[in-house]
């Protein structure tokens, strides 16, 4: 029997989250505004001059898990959308064309009063303007031109080197943009964007990313993994959904400190752990279970999944003195080196051997291409550097075409084929 | 017909997005490498490579490449605000980066942003000086005031005759695939060249259609003529507002001011192009173009990897009505062209408008 106890700070993460949704519905009721937004734009300027920000694919997440989102897709199909669009983007907008709020999560998201995406895909511009004519709240865009020379080893340039990593005429183009949406804010709060505080709010981000960088060098290095990719990632991006706060920068080092006490005292989520996996992808967020599935009958565990090792590789850029600026070095090319060859494929070798995988299992989600672009090429690296890869073929949000048990048997199938036979 | 590339100083392009008076201002015909031939598998080890849901477009390219077909070009520009030229960019430059493809052409992503304001201004600005410098790497000659201003004109003698070409098909006296053919010819003449054989064409052609059904087509962009000819057994395409139509051609740039701002704006703005802004200026250009023609129905069908042009779909569905216009929801297109006429005939008995 597995006696893994999850981490106090787990518990906590969620019910902050939880606490935090309830009183911004009750603070917008009294009048109080907030963005939605892309997890790939500067929340940022809106955290800096007041305004909540609700993730779009957070948001998308907490409907799959609360296991909406099959009634959100059929739904989806009546409205007279094609069921090859993407999901994962798409799901809070479906939520709100339905327009029966209660039966959305925590009763409902509100309207927001600005509307935020960056055009890293061809969607995200079409999916943002439908919001905007049903909700009625502005759309703030970022454009995206792509990478002319994609440097392969991005996480280590983009830390000093991101001037030249993301190039100048990106990062102005980001710059100006990012001026514009600070005016746009402006315009919509009657507040000022004050600079100096800002670039001490940058500064708190920083250090919240370093702690999480830390958590990440514990876990990686730990004998045995000490923590659940499920807990992993409530405790890196519900923190970063709220990053720079005092409240996000007193829960990552609380994060750590649980971390390193465990590590400390040899606790493992596998006690007989031998085989250590990596989740390659966004979250499986309506079957998070399925990531502790292997773990008492192989062996397997999941110790490896991209949210923590990004809150440091995808958010550290070190200020030259223009927090604006690095601002943009952040997100001028986010969600992107996820993605995209050679980003992906290099960084994650990296991460897999910097956590010493053996097995990654990889989400493929053939309608949300932009997350499926460059899987071969990296099946291919991993494959190289002798990591053994398992793609699943399936969609983050959408559970209508998951077999459970069938994954189940693929999966330990192909574990007992490279000799890792049950525990 | 489909053509292999001549060497010489010669650049391809792929997608849509490059004004064809920039890469002339150097004394460059750009050739649409979608419109040269191409292996009809992706040949090991980069077809493992290519996941199945990158769609035909992009794998055509990549096969184009992976095959060595595109030796005899020099360069090859991808244009980044279409999302073929785009994938197919970041495809191309991987396989290149581990050697699974030769040295040549030399790539160039086009970063044209398409929107407008002062930023974006700067921005393209900067890219295209940036196109210059690579082109006269491959040969080509800087771009003089005076070389722009000459590409515009020739450019618009080119654009005169694809209105008269878009006019000849609204009034239903050459055929859609006629018309869409001539259009698709221009990927690889120089502008005199194209407008000649339009011109050619459009002196020949009379046999006006009266009375047969004037159908647009929207959705996924098409650049396959056997769709057009599947529709045309049931009437006449007279308007084909899709991201690769007759219409899609940014309006000729205005000649006050500096010549290459002027490129760079008819571009940015151009109100069929896919990532441009505001969308609802998209869907108004579309409806505005089958309105104009005097559709009697309208076909929207989606190329079975669409993951954008389906958002627009109900909106589309709404304004056509809206214009009394009635719709033929063709769906997916089918991969096979032996497939294409039974299925357009299916769409079109379900609609109603079987002729
Ligand atoms: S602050 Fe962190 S990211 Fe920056 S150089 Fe030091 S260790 Fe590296
Ligand atoms: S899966 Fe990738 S593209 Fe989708 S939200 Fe996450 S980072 Fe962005």
């Amino acid at each position: 029997m597995n006696q893994y106890q999850p981490l106090a700070c787990t518990a906590e993460a969620g019910a902050y989250q939880k606490s935090w949704t309830a009183e911004l519905r009750s603070a917008i009721s009294s009048g109080a505004q907030y963005a939605f937004a892309n997890a790939d734009t500067p929340h940022e300027i809106f955290h800096a001059m007041g305004m909540p920000v609700v993730t779009n694919q957070w948001w998308s997440a907490v409907i799959a898990a609360k296991q909406l989102s099959t009634y959100y897709f059929d739904r989806m199909a009546e409205m007279g959308f094609h069921d090859r669009l993407a999901r994962y983007s798409s799901l809070p907008l479906i939520a709100e064309l339905d327009g029966d709020r209660e039966r959305q999560p925590w009763g409902g998201l509100p309207r927001p009063a600005i509307l935020c995406a960056r055009q890293s895909t061809e969607d995200h511009q079409r999916i943002f303007d439908l919001w905007a004519a049903a909700t009625g709240a502005p759309q703030f865009l970022f454009s995206a031109p792509g990478a002319p020379d994609p440097q392969p080893d991005w996480w280590i340039r983009a830390r000093h080197d991101w001037e030249a990593l993301f190039g100048s005429d990106r990062l102005d183009l980001m710059v100006a943009e990012i001026r514009d949406l600070i005016a746009k804010v402006e315009e919509l709060t009657g507040r000022d964007f004050d600079g100096a505080a800002f670039s001490l709010y940058m500064d708190a981000i920083h250090r919240q990313e370093m702690l999480f960088e830390e958590a990440n060098a514990l876990v990686a290095s730990a004998e045995r993994c000490p923590i659940r990719i499920a807990e992993q990632i409530p405790n890196v991006m519900i923190p970063q959904w709220h990053r720079g706060s005092p409240w996000a920068l007193s829960h990552a080092r609380r994060f750590l400190d649980e971390l390193a006490d465990r590590v400390e005292r040899g606790i493992a989520v596998c006690p007989g752990e031998r085989v250590r996996m990596m989740w390659i992808g966004a979250g499986l967020w309506f079957d998070t279970g399925f990531y502790a599935a292997f773990e008492e009958s192989h062996g397997a565990a999941f110790v490896w999944s991209m949210y923590l090792p990004f809150a440091a590789d995808g958010y550290i850029r070190h200020d030259k003195g223009d927090p604006l600026r690095t601002l943009a070095a952040r997100f001028a090319t986010m969600n992107e080196h996820l993605h995209q060859p050679p980003w992906v494929n290099e960084w994650l070798v990296h991460q897999a051997r910097t956590y010493r995988i053996d097995v990654a299992l990889m989400l493929v989600p053939r309608h949300d291409r932009y997350s499926g672009y460059g899987s071969r090429f990296a099946r291919q690296a991993l494959e190289a550097a002798g990591v053994r890869v398992i793609e699943i073929w399936s969609d983050m949000v959408d559970p209508r075409e998951w077999d459970r048990r069938a994954m189940y048997e693929l999966v330990s199938g192909e574990l007992e084929r490279n000799g890792y036979g049950p525990a | 017909m489909r053509a292999v590339a001549e060497p010489g100083t010669s650049v391809g392009f792929i997608g849509a997005g490059l004004p064809s008076a920039l890469a002339l201002a150097g004394g460059i015909v750009a050739i649409d490498v979608e419109c040269l031939e191409a292996p009809s598998d992706m040949p090991a080890p980069t077809g493992e490579l290519v996941e199945p849901f990158v769609d035909a477009r992009v794998r055509r390219v990549l096969s184009q490449l992976a095959s060595d077909q595109l030796a005899g070009i020099q360069a090859l520009v991808f244009c980044r605000d279409d999302p073929v030229g785009h994938i197919a960019y970041i495809y191309a430059q991987e396989l290149r980066r581990q050697e699974l493809i030769s040295a040549t052409p030399s790539f160039f992503l086009w970063n044209l942003v398409h929107r407008s304001g002062a930023s974006v201004r700067t921005f393209n600005e900067v890219q295209a000086r940036r196109l210059e410098d690579f082109l006269v790497g491959c040969g080509g000659a800087r771009w003089s005031a005076a070389a722009l201003v000459g590409a515009i004109e020739r450019e618009g003698a080119r654009s005169t005759a694809r209105r008269a070409l878009i006019d000849a098909t609204r009034l239903a006296r050459i055929s859609g695939s006629e018309a869409f053919l001539l259009w698709r010819a221009g990927g690889r003449l120089a502008p005199e060249a194209h407008a000649e054989r339009i011109e050619a064409a459009l002196r020949g052609a009379s046999n006006p259609a009266n009375g047969a059904m004037r159908i647009g087509l929207i959705g996924s962009p098409v650049v396959d003529p056997h769709l057009y000819r599947a529709l045309e057994r049931h009437g006449r395409i007279v308007a084909d507002p899709h991201p690769a139509g007759l219409a899609v051609m940014p309006s000729v740039p205005v000649l006050e001011g500096d010549p290459l701002s002027a490129i760079l704006k008819a571009e940015a703005e151009n109100p069929f192009a896919l990532r441009g802004l505001p969308v609802a200026r998209n869907h108004a250009a579309i409806v505005a173009a089958c309105v104009a023609a005097g559709c009697d129905t309208v076909a929207l069908q989606f190329d079975p990897n669409d993951d954008h042009v389906g958002w627009d779909a109900p909106a589309l569905r709404r304004a056509l009505r809206d214009a009394g216009i009635s719709l033929v929801e063709l769906g997916f297109v089918p991969a096979e062209p032996a497939a294409l006429d039974g299925w357009v005939d299916d769409a079109m008995t379900a609609s109603g408008s079987f002729a």
